[in-house]
């Protein structure tokens, strides 16, 4: 018991190092790149992967490593703003319906089914068609049917924690509604809903190179792994290394941050250590 | 001798209408004297808590009148309510936020109502001092203390606004005997050094607790008054079938 649970501690230290390195990757990616990934010289167009050009390079003769590197920034970073936004979203309506009951919940709890009960990525690609490509768009679309996962989280999670002794006694000690909330519901649910978040991004980063992979993300020219991934989809079987190198970097990504959620999950849960 | 508290004809219904209703009062009267300690007994489901609940506004009655200090409870603002009449709960780990300090838990009234960070640091740790608690308690969570310390911390956080009324429901119901006790103790030393200015509502199982510390007693089953009066008197020769057997069972 006690050994696995130091296991468990220092997996989440190796992944959480992980995710942390990645993020700073992503940061300092501009000046990590060996050559300027946007400059095109179409006289090294398709090269396979050499001394010189790691990964190779694309069409327009840009270097594969430096256009994987650069594009850590938008594909990690909107992922991120992703899933802070549907988290958030999702909390505050979560304690919303946990608190107000009746009608507000009912209406706010069938309107998170309608979407639960489709496949989020085709709704997300109608709203996306809708609002038109971009990333910020895909963002927008992708969080429009991502919320209702946050919002039972946090409903369920609000609602069993309102009828303990320590809400009805601060509701004695006179304690209005934005300090119980603050004070005593969110510190008290917040663990398993950042386990979930984090579970998330992952996901949310699939999904949003997916809806770029569709050409309803990022645009080119901006790097970004599911762009450049549609980008070069036609060439898998001439220039394969322009398709592999951004979907291994979106794998790498998405098992860094699948692996520290599980094991954040493992460590929230006692029974779990 | 005042009534500080009547409760008038309350009847409560959970689940109204539906498979599952359940009539939880049932004409419910009963009233307390300023400076009294009043029992409440009566078989698990009998209705104890929903009656404190009532009037503590935990739980909206379904008809009736609860009379505060003269005053309709229905005319008295939450913040003005929660000054007079305070609870004790049954769980005393679970009645704190465990991720706030006792103290910030026992002074949370305080600061609710006004009273600066410093001020209610000195009031807190007096109060803590006077439920027998040393006053470093303040920092501590409640995971970090027992149940009967946890309880003691609840009784500091109850009187905090000195209240007329103090509500004990079953709050010596999950300590061991020694540490149900000094409970007593404590709430006897709460009643002798204010007299007339604190009354109390004592819902528990423990008859004998009951005979010995309170004056009057109300005895309930199924949502309804069987019978009320001198705690003694009840206690030692009821008329009542139910309290008899009620007594019989436990004795
Ligand atoms: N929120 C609620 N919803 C539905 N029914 C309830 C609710 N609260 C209480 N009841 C029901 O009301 C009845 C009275 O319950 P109450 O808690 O007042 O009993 P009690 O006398 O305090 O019992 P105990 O000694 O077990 O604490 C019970 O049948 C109970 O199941
Ligand atoms: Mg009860």
């Amino acid at each position: 018991m006690k050994k696995m649970k130091i296991n468990t501690k220092k997996k989440l230290i190796f992944f959480g190092t992980l995710a942390v390195l990645l993020l700073v990757f992503s940061i300092f990616s501009e000046y990590l790149t060996p050559y300027d990934p946007y400059e095109q010289d179409l006289s090294i167009a398709k090269q396979a992967p050499s001394a010189e050009h790691l990964l190779g390079t694309d069409r327009y003769g840009r270097d594969m490593l430096s256009r994987v590197i650069i594009g850590s920034q938008a594909s990690i970073y909107s992922t991120l703003i992703l899933v802070a936004v549907i988290t958030i979203i999702g909390t505050i309506i979560g304690i919303i319906c946990g608190l107000s009951g009746k009608a507000v919940d009912v209406i706010l709890m069938r309107i998170s089914d309608i979407f639960l009960a489709f496949p989020g990525l085709v709704f997300a690609l109608a709203i996306a068609g809708v609002l038109g490509g971009g990333i910020h768009n895909a963002i927008i679309a992708l969080a429009a049917v991502s919320w209702p996962k946050f919002a039972r989280l946090a409903r369920s999670q609000t609602l069993a924690i309102k009828e303990t002794a320590f809400i009805e006694a601060s509701k004695l000690s006179g304690t209005g509604v934005f300090k119980m909330v603050f004070k005593h519901i969110l510190p008290n649910i917040i663990g398993p809903i950042l386990v979930t978040a984090v579970l998330d991004i992952g996901t949310m980063m699939m999904e949003l190179a997916g809806l770029s992979f569709l050409g309803l993300g990022a645009k080119p020219p901006i790097a970004e792994w599911g762009s450049m991934m549609s980008d070069a989809r036609s060439m898998l079987a001439t220039a394969p290394w322009i398709v592999m190198a951004p979907g291994i970097a979106i794998f790498i990504s998405v098992m860094i941050f699948n692996l520290l959620g599980d094991t954040l999950r493992d460590f929230a849960d006692p029974k779990g250590r | 001798m005042d009534n500080i508290l009547e409760v008038k004809n309350l009847n409560c219904i959970f689940n109204k209408g539906r498979k599952t209703q359940v009539n939880a009062l049932k004409d419910v009267s009963f009233e307390l004297k300023a400076g009294e300690c009043l029992g409440i007994i009566g078989e698990s489901g009998s209705g104890k808590s929903t009656s404190a609940r009532i009037i503590t506004r935990l739980v909206k009655a379904s008809d009736g009148e609860v009379v505060i200090d003269g005053r309709s409870s229905s005319d008295i603002s939450n913040k003005e309510l929660y000054k007079i009449v305070q609870m004790v709960f049954q769980t005393p780990v679970e009645s704190f936020n465990p991720r706030v300090k006792l103290g910030d838990g026992v002074g949370e009234s305080l600061r609710n109502n006004g009273v600066s960070k410093s001020e209610t640091k000195e009031r807190v740790e007096k109060l803590l001092v006077e439920c027998g608690l040393p006053k470093e308690y303040y920092d501590k969570y409640p995971h970090e203390v027992s149940g009967g310390e946890c309880q003691r911390a609840a009784i500091a956080r109850a009187l905090a606004n000195e209240p007329k009324i103090l509500i004990c429901d079953e709050a010596t119901s999950s300590l061991d005997v020694t540490v149900q006790k000094e409970i007593i103790a404590l709430l006897n030393g709460i009643r002798e050094k204010r007299g007339s200015d604190i009354s109390i509502m004592f819902i528990s199982h423990d008859i004998a607790l009951v005979q010995q510390f309170c004056d009057k007693v109300v005895v309930m089953n199924k949502g309804q008054v069987v019978e009320k009066g001198d705690a003694n008197e009840i206690i030692m020769n009821s008329k009542e079938d139910y309290t008899k057997k009620l007594i019989a069972s436990v004795l």
